[in-house]
């Protein structure tokens, strides 16, 4: 297991990179006009925000450390929004439980009230933050440079490669995607990073079909038979030319797919194929609520606390994908 | 020895229409520092002809059937992708007509010229950026354009960029396709006597592509004329300007606006290049030609006279031609010559 300290290298070495991105782009002159067009669209801002807001707690959760060498491992998100466990359910901000014969008196105050298991619904709604940002980055993270390396490299070169690359990925899609998901997570096993791996598996393709089309559009331009008139090579024009001017469209792409990334962890969630149980994740929260719905009186706390954060998500997420394609491309808006 | 030689140049392109056939026989040579002018109508093939010299005609559509292009003694043709890319760009450069898109939008000036170094182990590092400002100053653009990008600067300044590109490993042989088509007048002018200053301090050839024949005039020292896939004319460039033999060379004397007379109408040449898919059999120039007989439609000329230093691909010059009535195609050669001397005179 890695030690306390060094798990929190990864939270900061990935804000540090976006930061590093972000900079860099401003500087290259398409993206600084997009930035600025961008900048102008108070929609898009806000959504910005959202997504910026649920990134810090995804963040705030993954920074941990122990007290003393005995105590468990606390994120800041447990140490700020930690509330003592109850027993069982309770209403929001009641102050006995609920449902029970005897309703006992509650350790403390709860917002959102608590699940079945007494955890505070605010607490877990948190939680699934981090959960939702994995799934969404690490599974674009196996995605992206697949359907990148693919996409390219049958556009490029056509012919053979370019039929091999097609049958391949045309194959894949035929199969319908959540059986293919299912089968995957049979294999693999339960848990985040096999979800990643599996997600990531299955939604390269509709990324790696547009890389192709984009760089068979770019192959033929000026700009790539001037590279190759000075021996530029083949795989240096593909990198160093091309890929530079896919990236608009992929983060174009990889911005819209998030969204339904985060969706999908909450339907495999739904189907006991999510992340395993003791994770905190709205998928789960939704699954539970499937008993809770029936009880009489009904416990919707939980489904609302979970529907909600994940809807917020992906709302802002497609509102800023949206925003962020007419930026980088206002001849699209038409 | 020719710097570049080539011999029976065949280029193929697979298209709906069929089998185009834009380089069809096309044989000429370049003299170390000099300048080959390749002059035609647009779709006559010259474009097509340059790419094909570096094997750069588009895939998977194009594809040189057959011929032999000698660099240095070498057949470029039998070379492979790969063993081809070391002389691109550092043996044999190109230049193209579109300075707007032929830069790459994403990079820097700068990046584009040092990574035209990098490709071939010139240079890299302080010592490449040393040499890329270099190269910007012989080509007249401030150092600072270094760190722009290509759409900061003006036409006049990316085709600059392109050509200290391809001019950084200090090529042999400089391909420049219609190098300054897409340019201001006043630019184009700086442009070319940029190239031959340059020339002349590298000593290096030029292989000019161009409908224009004010440039020609300009610049070359040779001039090969293209009609329809094929070289139909071959002479230095004073012999050409002073004694145009193809009645196609001399319709484009002839055409040219500064011949015109004020209150005339501009002489053009009438109808169209024949169809690049099924070439005909006789000349290709017949149906457009105002001497044309019967021969013409039927058998497609060679070079006349075939061993001589300004040949033209016509029956009227074959010495033992058939042709009905002697004598007139000499009294044409004499106007077209006065018109051309009255131009450049003008």
């Amino acid at each position: 297991m890695l030690s306390g300290w060094l798990l929190n290298i990864i939270p900061l070495a990935i804000v540090a990179a976006l930061v590093t991105a972000v900079r860099r782009a401003s500087r290259k002159p398409l993206w600084a006009e997009a930035i600025r067009r961008l900048k102008g669209n108070r929609v898009a801002l806000i959504a910005l925000a959202v997504i910026g807001l649920y990134g810090t707690v995804a963040f705030c959760d993954s920074i941990a450390w122990r007290d003393d060498r005995n105590a468990p491992l606390l994120s800041l998100v447990d140490r700020v929004f930690g509330r003592p466990q109850e027993s069982t359910y309770s209403a929001p901000l009641a102050i006995r439980t609920f449902g029970e014969p005897m309703p006992r008196p509650l350790l403390g105050k709860h917002w959102l009230g608590t699940d079945g298991t007494g955890q505070d619904v605010v607490y877990m709604t948190l939680k699934g933050c981090r959960t939702a940002m994995i799934i969404g980055g690490f599974t674009l993270l196996i995605a992206t440079p697949l359907a990148l390396f693919f996409g390219m490299l049958a556009g490029y070169h056509g012919k053979t490669v370019d039929d091999a690359i097609q049958y391949t990925y045309t194959v894949l899609d035929s199969i319908p995607n959540i059986l293919l998901l299912v089968a995957l997570l049979m294999v693999l096993g339960r848990g985040l990073p096999q979800l990643c791996v599996a997600l990531g598996i299955t939604s390269w393709v509709s990324l790696c079909r547009l890389a192709r089309g984009e760089t068979l559009k770019h192959r033929g331009r000026e700009y790539v038979r001037a590279a190759r008139a000075l021996g530029v090579s083949h795989s240096r024009i593909m990198m160093r030319h091309i890929l530079p001017n896919l990236l608009p469209v992929v983060v174009i792409a990889t911005t819209l797919s998030f969204s339904g990334l985060v969706l999908s962890e909450a339907i495999l969630s739904y189907l006991q194929l999510g992340v395993a149980a003791g994770t905190g994740s709205w998928g789960n929260m939704i699954d539970a609520s499937r008993l809770e719905l029936a009880r009489q009186p009904v416990i919707w706390w939980n489904l609302a606390a979970a529907s909600t954060a994940l809807f917020v998500l992906v709302l802002a997420f497609n509102v800023f994908g949206d925003a962020l394609r007419d930026a980088i491309d206002p001849r699209l808006r038409s | 020895m020719a710097l570049l030689k080539v011999e029976d140049l065949r280029t193929v392109i697979r298209s709906r229409a069929g089998l185009v056939r834009p380089v069809d026989g096309v044989s000429f040579s370049v003299e170390p520092g000099q300048t080959l002018a390749l002059v035609g109508e647009s779709g006559c093939g010259k474009s097509m002809t340059a790419l094909s010299l570096l094997q750069l005609v588009p895939e998977p559509a194009g594809l040189i059937e057959s011929g032999r292009v000698f660099f240095e003694g070498r057949d470029l043709l039998e070379l492979s992708w790969e063993e081809m890319r070391p002389l691109r760009g550092r043996d044999m450069a190109m230049i193209f007509q579109e300075p707007m898109t032929s830069l790459n939008p994403v990079l820097t000036v700068g990046q584009q010229i040092i990574e035209a170094m990098e490709v071939h182990g010139v240079a890299r590092g302080g010592e490449a950026r040393r040499r890329a400002i270099e190269s910007l100053r012989r080509v007249e653009v401030r150092e600072s354009a270094l760190r722009q990008y290509p759409h900061e600067l003006s036409g006049g300044m990316r085709q600059r960029v392109m050509i200290a590109m391809a001019l950084v490993n200090r090529p042999k042989l400089l391909i420049a396709d219609e190098p300054t088509t897409a340019l201001d007048v006043t630019v184009q002018a700086q442009i070319l006597a940029l190239i031959r200053e340059l020339q002349r301090e590298e000593g290096m050839a030029v292989l000019l592509i161009t409908h224009d024949l004010g440039i020609v005039a300009e610049v070359a020292n040779h001039v090969a004329v293209m009609y329809a896939g094929q070289i139909v004319e071959n002479a230095p460039a004073g012999e050409l300007f002073a004694r145009p033999l193809h009645p196609y060379t001399q319709g484009l004397f002839a055409s040219l606006p500064a011949r015109a007379r004020r209150g005339h109408d501009l002489t053009t040449l009438e109808g169209r290049v024949p169809d690049a898919t099924a070439w005909p059999v006789g000349c290709r120039f017949e149906q457009r030609c105002r001497y044309r007989w019967g021969t013409c439609a039927r058998v497609a000329p060679a070079f006349y006279p075939a061993d001589a230093e300004h040949p033209a691909r016509c029956h009227l010059y074959d010495p033992e031609t058939d042709r009905p009535m002697k004598g007139t195609p000499r009294a044409e050669q004499e106007q077209a010559r006065e018109i051309i001397e009255g131009g450049v005179a003008s």
